[in-house]
């Protein structure tokens, strides 16, 4: 919106025609602390997990469980 | 044969017009700033009586200057007193109406002042000496040097009494800026002027001699006219398109009076509130009878005890525990003491950063004035006066 723009310069906005009246608003919630930073490229985390799933795709990881008479197995990469 | 298409027509403020694109940042560029008279210098048809003047059809309408000049001529000595709606109060009241909206501005000579004062930072009365109750001030008059009236002793002045007007002639001169658009950057409220279906008017409605002057014996002689010059905005046409600013608002500057104050706290509610409305700034004036009618009380600790706006049941989001503190205040915010010598008090919502300020009458029910006054004035009244922003379709 234009700087020229009443409704910037003075806060009007049709919208707020139907705005409720004003309260105590709740705790804000950051992208820092949300499931967004964990897909975020300036989060550093993520480039760590390039580069281990670069390595460990080179290497490949296995492994299973077992848990009384079922076993679960899984393995990423080569194997 | 094919069937002529007809042009796209729309309504802006209710007036149909061409069809339009609004963009304000193309408009700026694109525009011409306009000056041109509306009125040329005419008598006005008597005091206590009224002139409409209607403007010409032609752009985008920011703002209008009404000059009030003439004579006054004492004919014997000694006119008992001069009254505080002298000079200002020439003008009782300004009515700006445009296509219907009947209440754009409907306010006193001495409130389009006090606007102008407080809203453009280059208009000062400071080291402007003007006699106010028969003392020389040279702060607070709120006269610009152009005035002309009480530059000298003797000169008729608000509030003097008698023994000082010898019988001659004096000059007056005051003008006035008449705020269709809340400001002449935005153009906020500007109206819509070119349209053959648009009918914007404005009525100057003069006060009555014994609001200005308790005559006495004196035979007075008034000769004034009035002229209306208009600043407007062209609009230009680019690309073979017309285009406009933001033109979804309208500007009022409205302005009411409640009798019956009491000492102590009086809640005074604003009228016209609601949905689509926002508030910019609000003017008050107390008025008594002491000395002369409609002597203002100063604004200072003495005469407030507490200035303060709340709106629900209680909510009070902003209050001055006396007079002196707003009187302050308004200083700081306008560069004029408006509360020295006039009593005028602002709550100016607007100025510093509108965006963040200014009050959404929609979520502010019951919205009120709150003066704490600090003894019952004689017959007093307060004048208060709300400027607000409202949505095209909301306004009335």
């Amino acid at each position: 919106m234009s700087v020229f723009d009443p409704e910037r310069a003075y806060g009007l906005s049709m919208a707020g025609l139907q705005s409720p009246a004003p309260m105590q608003g709740a705790a804000v919630t950051t992208d820092a602390n949300g499931v967004k930073s964990l897909i975020d490229p300036k989060n550093p985390l993520v480039w760590f997990g390039f580069l281990l799933l670069a390595t460990v795709g080179a290497a490949g990881v296995a492994g299973s469980v077992r848990l009384g008479p079922a076993k679960v197995s899984g393995s990423v990469g080569k194997s | 044969m094919a069937s002529k298409t007809a042009a796209p027509v729309q309504f802006i403020q209710g007036v149909q017009s061409p069809n339009v694109t609004v963009n304000p940042d193309l408009f700026y560029a694109a525009t011409r700033r306009m000056r041109f008279p509306v009125k040329s210098a005419t008598s006005i048809s008597g005091l206590g009586s009224s002139d409409p003047v209607e403007l010409r059809k032609t752009g985008v309408i920011a703002a209008l200057v009404v000059r009030v000049s003439g004579t006054v001529a004492v004919a014997t000595a000694d006119p008992t007193a001069w009254l505080y709606d002298y000079p200002y109060g020439l003008v009782k009241e300004f009515r700006l109406s445009a296509n219907g909206q009947s209440n754009l501005i409907s306010a006193r000579g001495i409130t389009v002042r006090a606007h102008e004062m407080s809203t453009n930072p280059k208009v000062t009365d400071r080291s402007v000496s003007r006699y106010f109750a028969g003392t020389a001030y040279t702060n607070g008059t709120m006269s610009l040097d152009t005035d002309v009236w009480g530059a000298a002793s003797g000169d008729p002045n608000p509030g003097a009494s008698s023994g000082a007007h010898a019988p001659t002639t004096y000059s007056i001169d005051v003008s006035y800026v008449i705020p269709v658009a809340a400001d002449q950057r935005t153009l906020a409220g500007a109206l819509y002027g070119q349209s053959s279906a648009t009918n914007i008017n404005l009525e100057i409605l003069w006060n009555t001699e014994a609001a200005l002057v308790t005559a006495g014996s004196a035979a007075l002689t008034w000769a004034l006219t009035y002229s209306v010059d208009a600043l407007a905005y062209s609009i230009p046409q680019v690309g073979g398109q017309y285009v406009v600013p933001n033109l979804s608002w309208f500007h009022q500057l409205i302005e009411t009076r409640q009798g019956g104050l009491v000492s102590g706290d009086n809640e005074i509610p604003l009228p016209g509130t609601g949905v689509g409305r926002q508030l910019l700034r609000m003017y008050f004036q107390t008025a008594r009878t002491s000395t002369y009618a409609g002597n203002p009380l100063a604004l200072n600790a003495t005469n407030y005890n507490k200035v303060a706006w709340m709106y629900g049941g209680s909510d009070q989001p902003e209050s001055w525990s006396n007079g002196t503190k707003l009187a302050q205040q308004n200083e700081r915010e306008t560069g004029c003491h408006l509360g020295k010598l006039w009593g005028i008090g602002l709550l100016d919502f607007a100025s510093e950063h509108a965006a963040r300020d200014t009050v959404n009458l929609a979520a502010t029910s019951d919205i009120r004035l709150v003066l704490g006054l600090a003894a019952s004035p004689t017959a007093g009244y307060a004048q208060v006066a709300q400027e607000i922003l409202a949505a095209a379709s909301a306004s009335a």
